[in-house]
């Protein structure tokens, strides 16, 4: 079984086609709807503590394509030994 | 990356959420665990541990005993055959035994001895029931000499 039918086993297969359109970073959506799932929680009685340790852990499995994103959107091509500045090589 | 031990320890604090908002509860599980799916649906296809006859395949080894530039028969570099402990101090089996996951890539050998035999023959001393023995015997005559002193 690949990611994409793992995904749609878990998200149903409506919603894995929804999500999974052009343009969509299908990572970060599933993090921020889980956030809001997470926030939902507290409102109806999750004790803030665990909530607290909950986004901890939550922000730490972001934290993996966010990192994969910020390499990636660096284009090698724009890369430059030259940029002592940092123009060119900035972090967009 | 192993999302599947990031994701758990988030499962057991969801544990946390009342049962009034269990629908949230699921939820958060189904969104964590989709994260991984998806970063993996996106990732580009290469590496794996799970093809065992693909020869580019990434090998789970222990960073102690990484050696690369001195090992070039790939005697360290071989899966842990030890458990917490390096071969040559371990005084126990290994409860590992008949579980290589390098298997068909180390270099074979039938014993930790064996395998350090290879980088150098004085080493193979130092195998563990040996070592045993040979401390006990060592420790045994120092105290009879010392006994043989006093008297």
């Amino acid at each position: 079984m690949d990611a994409r039918s793992k995904l749609g086993a878990i998200l149903g297969e409506e919603e894995t086609a929804r999500v999974t359109g052009d343009g969509v970073n299908v990572p970060m959506l599933m993090h921020a709807r889980c956030a809001e799932a997470l926030r939902t929680a507290l409102e109806l009685g999750m004790p803030p503590l665990m909530h607290q340790r909950a986004e901890t852990l939550l922000g730490e499995i972001a934290a993996v394509p966010g990192g994969c994103e910020r390499i990636q959107a660096r284009s090698i091509s724009h890369w430059s030994p030259y940029d002592r500045v940092r123009a060119v090589n900035a972090d967009p | 990356m192993n999302f599947f031990c990031m994701e758990w320890p988030l499962a057991r604090t969801c544990v946390y959420v009342p049962d009034a908002a269990s629908d949230a509860r699921r939820r958060i599980v189904r969104y964590a665990a989709a994260v991984g799916h998806a970063c993996e649906a996106h990732a580009r296809k290469g590496r794996t541990r799970s093809d065992v006859n693909d020869p580019t395949a990434f090998k789970a080894r222990s960073i102690s005993h990484w050696s690369r530039p001195y090992d070039r028969v790939g005697v360290v570099n071989a899966g842990p055959r030890g458990l917490y402990f390096p071969a040559r101090v371990s005084l126990r089996p290994s409860p590992l035994a008949g579980f290589n996951p390098d298997a068909h890539t180390s270099t074979p050998c039938d014993s930790t001895s064996d395998a350090f035999e290879r980088l150098h023959p004085d080493v193979a001393l130092n195998d563990g029931p040996s070592t045993l023995r040979w401390m006990l015997a060592r420790n045994s005559a120092r105290f009879s000499a010392r006994k043989r002193r006093r008297a």
